[in-house]
């Protein structure tokens, strides 16, 4: 198979454009890591996607960057020096981080969305704002929230009383900062 | 060509640094415009500028055409991916319920009543924030006590997850039956999410 690809490389793609390669290469090994993602959620989701997503994404880097260098069938797509490898590496962390960015939105539920498909869904009909509001208070935002806060241990609760924990008042710091320095309401 | 490849190579880090210094001028500068305008804006310039890089960069290098699209491309995808983590990062503060409730806490000193915590900051009053800015952006239309579909940019993101969901969870995607019952299509296209909305 590896052989087959090389010779097809080999009669299509021109030598004398040695910085196409690159592009292929890079968009070919996220296109291996996405694939090999998909598959293995397709056989089983697991526990904790989003860590899950990061060690096959970001692990397929090294592993594909060391079989175009060490085999022979994949030679033409070998990086010349560290200036390919980390323009291949700059692409493929960024495009990773991007989908996990993507992803989280893919595992929970945002009410927003989930309004806005409500009323498309209506066919012409629209929504009242009981409906609406009984769509929300199904899906408890606030709640699966709090509850996703304690199981990821940013906030605990005891004897009826929330209190964040180093891991939430770092969150709570650095992404208000951020809300300080951009001059940005209270959002949420 | 290694020191210019190895330029050529950290263009999309430059340009996610152009990305959030201008953002940040924006966002002092351009005030009542909301906060998406400074993000455009920000994007808008560090994408002019990581694309003009590459190509002045491509060019004294003497770079054939074919090379030249493949790689301002690929610097280009790179830059916008970054540039999507960024702008997350920025929208967190602005539609993520999490830290809003987080940033409850903090202010509060770090610790907050049960009771307390649920009249600050509960499902009602999240139902309320949701359907006013859909209403304020233009994205839901109410006519006579209905709301009707506005905008159509940010249904066709949510279509979008709904397919990324749909093809990359599949039959394994939790799907929610609703509080009046309705079940199927109706039900299945409310699960896809994202904190980042307007």
């Amino acid at each position: 198979m590896i052989e087959l690809l090389s010779k097809y490389a080999d009669k299509t793609l021109p030598f004398d454009w040695p910085v196409m390669k690159i592009a292929i290469l890079a968009i070919g090994l996220f296109g291996a890591s996405f694939l090999l993602h998909w598959l293995l959620w397709r056989m089983k989701v697991p526990q904790r996607q989003s860590a899950a997503l990061l060690v096959i994404l970001l692990g397929t880097l090294p592993l594909g960057l060391a079989a175009v260098l060490f085999v022979p069938g994949l030679s033409f797509f070998r990086p010349l020096g560290i200036g390919e490898i980390a323009h291949v590496t700059i692409f493929h962390v960024a495009v990773t981080l991007a989908y996990i960015v993507a992803y989280s939105a893919l595992e929970g539920r945002s009410p927003s969305m989930a309004l806005l498909l409500s009323v498309a869904d209506s066919r012409g009909k629209g929504r009242s704002r009981q409906e609406l509001e009984s769509l929300l208070r199904s899906e408890r935002p606030v709640e699966l929230r709090l509850e996703a806060m304690l199981r990821d241990e940013m906030v605990t609760e005891s004897d009826g009383v929330y209190c964040l924990t180093a891991k939430g008042w770092a969150w709570a710091r650095s992404v208000g900062v951020a809300r300080i320095v951009l001059k940005l309401k209270k959002g949420g | 060509m290694s020191i210019s490849y190895a330029l050529l190579a950290i263009i999309p880090v430059v340009g996610l640094a152009v990305f959030c210094l201008s953002h940040l001028v924006a966002s002092r500068v351009v005030l009542n415009r909301g906060p998406y305008y400074p993000l455009l804006a920000g994007f808008s310039i560090g994408l002019a500028a990581a694309l003009a890089a590459s190509f002045a960069l491509l060019w004294s290098m003497g770079t054939g055409a074919a090379d030249l699209l493949a790689i301002v491309g690929m610097n280009g995808a790179a830059y916008v991916a970054f540039g999507f983590g960024y702008f997350n990062f920025v929208n967190l503060n602005i539609a993520s319920l999490r830290i809003r409730m987080l940033q409850e806490l903090a202010d509060s000193g770090g610790s907050m009543p049960a009771i307390a915590f649920a009249s600050c900051y509960n499902t009602d009053s999240v139902i309320a924030l949701r359907i006013q800015r859909l209403v304020s952006g233009g994205y839901l239309v109410e006519k006579e006590g209905r709301y009707f579909s506005g905008k159509q940019s940010f249904l066709i993101v949510a279509r979008i997850f709904e397919f990324l969901r749909w093809a990359i969870l599949g039959g394994r995607a939790a799907l929610p039956s609703s509080a009046d019952g309705r079940t199927g299509r109706d039900a299945d296209i409310e699960t896809c999410s994202s904190e980042g909305v307007p």
